[in-house]
């Protein structure tokens, strides 16, 4: 393949899925990320699965990064990965991150649950970005790598 | 300065024509001339109405007029043309929302009707399908620019191999433009910068322009027009795109002017202009999917009410009780009719008559279907048409228009919008044919009013495809038309012809437009200088 889109570390879609209206994480995930030296798709706040998985396709993109604060992000993601599997896309990286869940759930158990519905990664609210960032590369790496 | 410009629209039927006359004052109209088109040599019913109008011979319409004219200037010539109902497109795209959809407004604009389309991966079933449809223009686009390379690339290999003949308007991913060309070579390729550069940026005026410049190398061949050409030292544009470009000067150039919509029904097709923004950011309600260019034009292929009239009918006949309630009844109790009637010695007798049954109004649509120029010769006739004309402009403005979907969320209840919001359209202007003549402006604001509040439910639950087609399937999608326009009507059909200078004199030629419109009152506004 072309070389187009590999100039950067990666091509990125960014969004708050479901009727999560928290935009103020969202602009600094986006800015924090093209500081980083991705590139960034973002999409803002109240994203379906459809409409990540389109700017996905048309851009190519190597990840799908999904926030979600508002506490129905299980709900909002069930059958995220089925759905890219179904509409062509079915190595993208997915990664999840936010207040996930409502409740004292321990982190450990949403992580295996978002897990079971095919992300590969998933983060709690207080995450480092930085390590999120270098956990992207690398997959981003592998991926590309491990396709062609 | 004292300068005469000619407009000729040589259209399917008739070639139309005025000469207008520009001064320091601004632009002003002399005179009219219509013709039939001569549609074996396109260039003698032209002719007749330049001879019409200038008093000048045309000869054969031969280049060396021009030497021929002695002292007498020689008036500047444009001119458009429909092209056999318009340029055929077939679009493709990648993600049906995304880019398919943008190359759909992009040909669109250009004055285009698509007769295909096609998302994702072209399979050989896509491509019998294009084939059959003979576009004359395959617009290609897909992918973001260094975005999608797989699909567009296999796209280009199906098409590479396929026997397609038109011209290839590759508007997708720049990156891989290059690549594109070689795996396309021998067939007759264009490019233009990407539709769709990033997520959600429309970019579509390149594409628009090289569909016109299509038009003019591989449509405008033979049946004269070339002498046309030739003779006017101009090239022709496209009937719809002059009408986008005064649509468009009139949306910039006059006051007043910045929310509007124009509908032109004809026999075969309905088109519909909108002026506005897409999306007014209103509290509560989140856009969804790209917004919608402020000059939108589609184009409806399948509503018109003589060639189109049997494609019409089926799309209406699901909602047959709400239109004929709608059209026929009310319309009585709103007076328009009877306006319309008056001077018939049958007044009295029509407006109590019966609303026609779903088979009358069949049987009617048969016969034009048959007849494509027949003229109704009863009043009950002419109500039926009026009858096909209301429920195709309502059809083709709710296909044109965005929907709002209610939704409950933790925060409330919020409104997901898709497509344009045309709610806060102020004017209505009808144009071409029936619309020229008749004041609709009471019945269209009764159509709009129900539609918006959903009450155009079909009978029965199978006809929720169609319903889907109108969309607005339930009470909470609420499609997005006008609220309350006023309409004008463009009486003297000046449409085409002052836009075929829309681009040269923006201002002084919308100004003329909007005056020479006729408005719903009963004061008729003479502008017509004799």
């Amino acid at each position: 393949m072309s070389s187009s889109g590999n100039t950067s570390k990666g091509k990125i879609v960014l969004g708050v899925i479901g009727y999560d209206c928290h935009s103020v994480g969202n602009k600094i995930l986006e800015v924090f990320f093209n500081e980083k030296g991705f590139q960034v798709i973002n999409l803002g706040v109240m994203v379906s699965q459809d409409e990540f998985i389109d700017a996905a396709i048309e851009t190519a993109a190597d990840a799908i990064l999904v926030s979600s604060l508002y506490g129905h992000g299980l709900i909002d993601c069930q059958g995220f990965r089925d759905r890219c599997v179904e509409r062509g896309i079915e190595d993208i990286i997915l990664y999840v991150g936010g207040n996930l869940v409502v409740g004292k759930t321990p982190f450990s158990e949403v992580e295996e649950k978002f897990k079971r519905m095919g992300f590969d990664r998933v983060f709690p609210p207080d995450v480092d970005l930085e390590e999120v960032a270098r956990l992207l590369e690398q997959d981003i790496h592998a991926r590309r790598n491990g396709k062609h | 300065m004292h300068e005469e410009m000619v407009s000729i629209d040589i259209g399917s039927t008739y070639t139309k024509g005025a000469l207008f006359i520009r001064t320091e004052e601004g632009l002003r109209f002399l005179r009219k001339s219509i013709t039939p088109t001569t549609q074996e040599d396109l260039s003698q019913g032209f002719g007749t109405v330049y001879t019409q109008l200038t008093g000048l011979p045309h000869e054969g319409l031969s280049a060396r007029r021009m030497d021929k004219r002695g002292t007498k200037e020689t008036p500047r010539i444009r001119f458009s043309s429909s092209a056999k109902g318009g340029l055929r497109i077939a679009a493709v795209g990648l993600v049906p929302d995304l880019t398919l959809q943008i190359a759909r407004l992009a040909a669109w604009s250009a004055g285009g009707k698509i007769v295909a389309d096609s998302s994702y991966k072209l399979r050989s079933e896509q491509v019998t399908t294009i084939l059959g449809a003979s576009p004359d223009i395959l617009l290609f686009t897909g992918g973001t620019d260094g975005g999608n390379e797989e699909t567009v690339l296999w796209n280009a290999r199906q098409l590479a191999s396929s026997p397609f003949q038109g011209t290839i308007l590759y508007a997708g991913n720049a990156a891989i433009r290059g690549e594109v060309l070689r795996i396309l070579e021998g067939k007759r390729v264009v490019v233009a910068p990407n539709v769709m550069p990033r997520v959600g940026e429309i970019r579509i005026e390149e594409t628009r322009q090289a569909i016109q410049r299509i038009f003019l190398d591989t449509i405008v061949e033979g049946k004269g027009l070339k002498q046309v050409q030739e003779f006017c030292r101009t090239e022709p544009v496209p009937t719809p795109a002059a009408v986008f470009d005064l649509v468009e000067a009139i949306g910039t150039h006059q006051k007043g002017w910045d929310r509007f919509c124009v509908i032109d029904l004809g026999g075969a097709t309905t088109d519909v202009y909108s002026v506005g923004e897409a999306f007014w950011g209103e509290e509560g309600v989140v856009l969804k999917g790209i917004r919608e260019p402020r000059v939108k034009r589609t184009v409806e292929g399948d509503l018109g009410i003589r060639v189109s009239a049997a494609t019409l009918w089926d799309t209406v006949r699901p909602f047959f009780p709400f239109f004929i309630k709608c059209i026929w009844n009310d319309a009585i109790s709103g007076g328009e009719v009877i306006q319309e009637l008056q001077g018939s010695m049958e007044t009295k007798s029509i407006v109590l008559s019966e609303a026609p049954t779903e088979e009358e109004i069949h049987r009617y649509v048969e016969k034009v279907t048959m007849d494509t120029s027949y003229l109704p010769d009863s009043e009950r006739e002419k109500r039926i048409d009026r009858f096909l004309v209301l429920s195709a402009v309502t059809i083709a403005t709710l296909r044109h228009a965005g929907v709002l979907e209610e939704t409950y969320t933790p925060a409330g209840r919020i409104f997901l919008q898709s497509g344009k919001d045309l709610r806060p359209v102020k004017t209505i202007i009808g144009s071409g044919g029936y619309l020229s003549l008749f004041d609709l402006g009471e019945p269209l604001r009764l159509l709009f009013r129900k539609v918006s509040k959903g009450e155009h439910e079909s009978r029965k639950k199978e006809d929720d495809a169609s319903l889907l087609d109108l969309r607005c399937s339930t009470s909470t999608r609420i499609p997005l038309v006008p609220t309350n326009p006023v309409y004008y009507r463009d009486a003297s059909y000046m449409f085409p012809l002052l836009g075929n200078y829309a681009k040269e004199y923006p201002k002084e030629v919308s100004k003329l437009a909007i005056e020479a419109l006729v408005p719903e009152s009963n004061t008729v506004l003479h502008q017509e200088v004799g």
